[in-house]
């Protein structure tokens, strides 16, 4: 944000300030749109959750406390909307993946990469909701531990036991499936 | 943290949170944690490897498409419009940058000027005025349509 201030810039997007509120917009979408998708592997309702997400921003900005970031609060946000959609959603939202191949790769080596793209998304998928929060915000967009914990609305401690877990379950479940590979 | 405060399993912990990559650990912790990775590099060789693997297959799971282009159009189509009485305000601060005390002040010295200066006119061609002119009303329709209509001779 180039000499102004992310609460100068709330309370003028509070105020209608229309290029302010543009701002905050294409400063923080893209991530509250990348979290909703990891976490609902679906774009119609990645663009909801974001949608829905702004629409509550817009109620609280009049009366914004400079507590946190305005990108924690978002995906706080973002992360109980996913949360609600889960719960309704029987069974778990999934998408089949984007086509991934490389021109570079022979084809066996397409099939493979394609295989292990798709093995990676169907087991972050399967993680536990919380375990798979954690490693989207942190390991996937990169968000400081800090900011992770207040988004998740919990401890460094927790979020590090549950980022351990997460890492600890894919590392498993992966070595399975390469022993697997390997005995066919 | 200083560099001596950061124990072995610490770093451990850290590999198998964060990953890897020393970018991915609190900031705090980086510095301590690089200077035990070199110097005693065995104690951390296979939670490494193992991790380097795990944030490589990590890696592959960036097929997130681009918000669409319409999405922040509509987002900021729904945002707050600013009320009309505060962009009156605005534009009333912007004609009087000393604040509106000023103009509404005037505008009460010239409406009670305006008053003093009326009553005192109307003193003069009040009632009493009335009583006192020689000008005769009548207060009967005794006179015939012809004294209405004036001299007949001379026309109308």
């Amino acid at each position: 944000m180039s000499g102004i201030s992310e609460l100068d810039q709330i309370t003028k997007a509070a105020a209608g300030d229309k290029s302010a509120q543009a701002a905050l917009v294409h400063r923080h979408m893209p991530i509250i749109y990348r979290v909703a998708y990891r976490m609902l592997r679906e774009e119609a309702e990645a663009e909801d959750v974001t949608q829905e997400t702004f629409l509550r921003a817009w109620k609280a900005l009049p009366d914004w406390q400079p507590k946190a970031k305005f990108s924690t609060w978002a995906c706080t946000v973002a992360i109980n909307l996913c949360r609600d959609r889960l719960r309704k959603a029987k069974p778990v939202l999934m998408e089949t993946p984007p086509e991934t191949t490389d021109a570079a790769l022979r084809p066996e080596e397409q099939l493979a990469s394609k295989q292990a793209v798709s093995g990676i998304h169907a087991q972050i998928a399967a993680l536990p909701d919380r375990q798979r929060e954690a490693l989207t915000l942190s390991a996937l967009e990169g968000l400081g531990n800090k900011e992770t914990a207040a988004a998740m609305g919990i401890t460094v401690h927790a979020l590090e036991g549950l980022l351990g877990r997460a890492r600890r379950t894919l590392k498993s479940v992966l070595r399975a499936d390469i022993s697997k590979d390997e005995k066919q | 943290m200083t560099k001596s405060a950061i124990t072995i399993e610490r770093v451990l912990d850290l590999i198998a949170a964060y990953g890897a990559h020393p970018a991915a650990w609190p900031d705090h912790e980086r510095e301590a944690a690089e200077a035990l990775l070199i110097a005693k590099p065995e104690a951390f060789e296979p939670a490494l490897q193992e991790a380097v693997e795990l944030d490589q297959m990590l890696m592959q799971d960036d097929q997130v498409p681009e918000p669409p282009a319409h999405l922040a159009t509509t987002i900021i189509e729904g945002a707050p419009v600013a009320q009309k009485s505060a962009q009156r305000q605005s534009w009333l601060r912007s004609l009087f940058p000393m604040g509106l005390r000023l103009p509404t002040g005037a505008a009460i010295a010239s409406l009670g000027i305006g008053l003093m200066a009326g009553y005192s006119y109307a003193g003069d061609t009040g009632f009493d005025a009335y009583l006192e002119s020689d000008v005769t009303y009548t207060d009967t329709l005794d006179a015939s349509f012809d004294d209405w209509l004036g001299d007949p001779e001379g026309g109308l």
